[in-house]
């Protein structure tokens, strides 16, 4: 077989038992994603409690993982959500090398089924599958427990684990992998709720591919003459000889006198590499510098990231004034997750140079997060604390003693020891600072009478909707077509097809004229300055999942792919969307083009809303669950929607975007899938389904 | 020519092709002259011609040079100068390999090189509001390949205020207190202003 391994692994808490079964009725679904989602559609019934015994977790990669094919190292975990509105499936997605490792093991998918007794950890190595005692790593971080195992099985070991966080149920919970990458979601908490510590994997059974010389020139072309740096960013950041155009915003930090300042044998400066120079590529992300300022060039050790991933997005460093202050000084992490909590404080204090409090302070907080098993929710958590802060409300949610034995100047004097004041009780499980930890849906439940309708709906949250979801990448980024991505999920979509193209680097009239080839005119409006909502939005849009879900099936990384533009002056700055189709074909053996793997894609779609409305309770998504806060309606206040200068939505228009989306996907008005259109995708026994349920 | 178009053009000004080596000693002369322009260019440098003319190599006589760039300037760079481009500065005129370099690039070296912080910051500011579009941050002018100090980007702001010929050119604040320039003529003060915060602000709360 090639590309799937035709097996996935069951895995039952319960009675520690495990079984292996055939895989292959999920292919339709591709796989990853689209896997999980069938099985958790298949096995977990709606309105079962997150945490209860019932519910599963599924972890799932593709055909295309194991490959090499770039940015082929992702694995999707789906579930049900503990933190968002209606507990309806969610996935998370984790890098590391987690998914190769399943694979190597010689599994498509894994499914966790039932609850242990007492702590437990999930133990394969290569055929071998256990259920070990885990007593001992209960109430250890996620770092000491990761060591604990690597010492005990081998260095080369995988593990997946939880800390404090998912230890005490909290509901912003997640599972870090390999000591940096996270899967989010409130996973941890379903972890916890298991008493399963941790996953260690150890597999070298190799991917099966139809046509590996195929392959081979395929990855070349790719790295050779579509990716640029982290996101796709095309254009680098200042201005450099081979290249036509700059953009300081991309990710493409990497220029000549800029260094990996911490590195072995003294500082490796990141040069240009020009297109074409794929084994240059790795220098082209300095994303220490990018995600902490220039006062992190000189203790950057390496970018790190993913297997099989050339472009590195995780800024390796090592800080030494945090020695004594944390268990250990280096940290490698992305985005938010490299300052997680750093906005908790008012101000810095410089540790060793002028302006190094902020990454001080943003890598202290980084190591507390991950080693708890703490989960930021894209800032989500830092925006509830800070809300409370703000607003005067901690004094109302702790008691007088509780609230003075926190010494709140330290915010104010940028001492960073208050984030540690902050978190550690936040992750006990007891404290009421650990009710801020359960997802602003179920935050705004428990304090409602104290927070009336401002906390959903302000800015200071910027969530996507009131499902309690936060906004990635929304009317900030292509206006509708932005916060129309979102809708699709229970989560914070984390959807980068369109930010990508957006954030690219190029001039918005290239970046216009390449999109209106694929989507038709008015599909990219400049930015802050749109103009009101056309069906060009609406099949931009819908691209933009589509293509997510194929990514996170396939399995590719949605934060790199996919390749809309090239960095390559000559190809016209075009990259190539039929790239995916390309790899599945080579992977698989049979011939795939992009519309038939959207097609599919389009299936894990219909599926996940139809699971959706299930968990609504009712087919009226446009008024239950598509409704975005009242910030994105009055945001700039002296700026007059579809003026320059804003990124303001006006509700009219807002329902008009649904209504042509939900066409797009062959919904009706209330934006739930029809028969005719389930059927089409092959879905007539969820139609059923639906149906049953009166809900169709 | 405007000189925030000559930024954007997408084609040389001068190149020429190779036509069948012949290893006479103008060929070899210019041979050694693309050697050492594609050795400058290699380090993202344009080439000035009174810097050519100061450390000629040996195998080139100063009057064969002359001749030799002179086809360059004219578009026909003989032989191994086939690659060889020309961009005017205002003080000299600049080579370089077009093959490894490109256009836009040459032109902001050059620039550089001629050492006139308002022509460039104007060039540069009015370029990045008409192309993209968006203002140019004061942090930009600071770093690669730029490297002007702050006192320097804060003086040139000040002295095009009194520079009739900059008098579209005007200054803008984020809510973090970054700066950046923008010019009337291609984007207002307002939108300019909410792109820097969108730059400089939002895009890192939300990465």
């Amino acid at each position: 077989m090639n590309g799937w391994t035709g097996k996935l692994l069951r895995v039952n808490l319960t009675t520690g038992q495990s079984a292996v079964e055939s895989s292959e009725k999920y292919f339709d679904y591709i796989g990853g994603k689209g896997m999980a989602n069938r099985i958790i559609y298949e096995e977990v019934p709606n309105g079962t409690e997150p945490t209860a015994p019932e519910s599963k977790i599924v972890m799932a990669i593709g055909p295309n993982t194991g490959t090499n094919a770039p940015c082929s190292g992702r694995t999707t975990l789906a579930f049900l959500s503990p933190f968002t509105k209606y507990n309806a499936i969610v996935d998370a997605h984790v890098g590391g090398d987690t998914a190769v490792m399943l694979k190597g093991c010689g599994f498509d998918a894994m499914i966790i089924e039932g609850a242990a007794a007492n702590p437990v950890y999930i133990k394969v190595i290569e055929d071998e599958v256990t259920v070990e005692d885990a007593t001992d790593l209960w109430g250890k971080t996620t770092t000491e427990t990761t060591a604990a195992l690597c010492e005990k099985h081998g260095a080369g070991v995988n593990v997946m684990s939880i800390g404090q966080a998912g230890e005490n149920l909290l509901n912003l919970s997640c599972v870090i992998s390999g000591v940096a990458h996270s899967a989010g979601g409130g996973i941890g908490k379903l972890f916890g709720s298991k008493k399963l510590k941790a996953i260690a994997l150890y597999g070298k059974k190799a991917t099966q591919v139809a046509d590996a010389k195929r392959l081979l020139e395929l990855n070349n072309y790719i790295m050779s003459d579509l990716m640029g740096a982290n996101n796709n960013h095309v254009v680098p950041t200042v201005p450099q000889s081979w290249a036509q155009y700059s953009n300081k915003s991309t990710r493409w930090t990497g220029h000549p006198g800029l260094t990996w300042g911490a590195a072995e044998g003294g500082p490796i400066d990141t040069g240009e590499s020009a297109p074409g120079q794929p084994t240059l590529m790795g220098y082209r992300t300095q994303k220490a510098v990018f995600d902490h300022g220039p006062v992190a060039e000189k203790y950057t050790v390496k970018m790190v990231g993913c297997t099989s991933c050339p472009i590195r997005c995780y800024g390796g460093v090592n800080v030494p004034m945090l020695e004594g202050v944390t268990p250990n000084t280096t940290h490698a992490n992305t985005c938010i997750g490299n300052r997680p909590y750093v906005g908790l404080l008012k101000n810095y204090q410089d540790v060793h140079d002028e302006g190094d409090g902020r990454m001080t302070a943003g890598v202290y907080s980084a190591i507390l997060a991950d080693d708890y098993g703490l989960w930021d929710n894209y800032g989500e958590l830092n925006a509830t604390l800070n809300y409370f802060i703000n607003n005067g409300l901690m004094e109302k949610i702790m008691t007088p003693e509780q609230y003075a034995e926190i010494d709140w100047t330290k915010r104010e004097t940028g001492d960073m020891t208050f984030i540690k004041d902050i978190l550690e009780r936040v992750v006990s499980g007891t404290h009421p600072l650990s009710t801020l930890a359960q997802g602003a849906y179920y935050v705004d439940q428990q304090y409602h009478d104290i927070l009336g309708d401002d906390y959903l709906n302000s800015s200071a949250m910027t969530l996507w909707g009131l499902i309690g979801a936060k906004r990635h990448h929304g009317n900030e980024c292509a206006a509708q077509v932005g916060m129309l991505t979102n809708i699709i999920y229970n989560r914070d979509g984390m959807c980068h097809t369109i930010v990508n193209i957006t954030g690219s680097g190029l001039p918005y009239e290239i970046q216009r004229n390449i999109v209106e080839e694929h989507f038709g005119e008015g599909c990219l409006d400049k930015p802050k300055n749109y103009t009101r909502m056309n069906e060009a939005k609406a099949r931009f849009a819908k691209f933009g999942v589509v293509r997510q879900v194929l990514h996170d099936s396939f399995t590719l990384c949605n934060w790199v792919w996919p390749m809309t533009f090239s960095p390559r002056k000559e190809r016209g700055y075009k990259g190539d969307l039929s790239a995916e189709a390309k790899l599945m074909s080579a992977v698989t053996g049979k011939e795939w083009t992009a519309e038939e793997l959207d097609f599919a894609a389009e299936r894990v779609i219909q599926l996940h809303r139809a699971m959706t409305v299930k968990s609504v309770g009712s087919r009226d998504m446009r008024n239950l669950h598509d409704v975005i806060p009242e910030y994105a309606y009055t945001t700039e206040p002296d700026v007059p929607v579809f003026t320059e200068g804003t990124v303001k939505m006006e509700k009219e228009d807002w329902q008009l975007a649904l209504s042509m989306f939900y066409q797009q996907f062959g919904w009706d008005e209330q934006g739930a899938p029809t028969r005719e259109t389930l059927e089409k995708f092959g879905l007539a026994d969820v139609a059923d389904d639906l149906a049953a349920a009166n809900l169709l | 020519m405007d000189d925030y178009q000559a930024l954007e053009n997408n084609q040389p000004e001068t190149t020429a092709q190779t036509d069948e080596l012949q290893q006479t000693p103008r060929q070899i002369a210019a041979a050694a002259l693309a050697d050492v322009l594609y050795d400058r260019t290699a380090h993202s440098k344009v080439t000035s011609a009174k810097w050519l003319k100061q450390n000629a190599p040996k195998e080139v006589d100063r009057a064969v040079m002359d001749e030799l760039l002179a086809a360059v300037d004219a578009g026909k760079g003989e032989d191994d100068l086939s690659h060889i481009a020309m961009t005017r500065g205002g003080k000299d005129k600049y080579y370089y390999n077009a093959s490894i370099m490109t256009q836009e690039y040459a032109r902001l070296d050059a620039m550089l090189e001629d050492k006139d912080i308002l022509k460039t910051i104007a060039t540069v500011t009015r370029s990045d509001c008409k192309l993209y579009p968006r203002p140019t941050e004061f942090s930009k002018l600071m770093g690669y390949p730029f490297r002007f100090s702050l006192d320097e980007v804060e003086g040139a702001a000040a002295r095009m205020q009194l520079r009739e010929e900059y008098g579209d050119i005007g200054v803008v604040q984020a809510s973090n207190g970054a700066k950046a320039f923008y010019s009337s003529q291609f984007v207002k003060e307002g939108y300019a202003r909410a792109l820097l915060e969108g730059s400089e602000v939002e895009a890192h709360e939300w990465p």
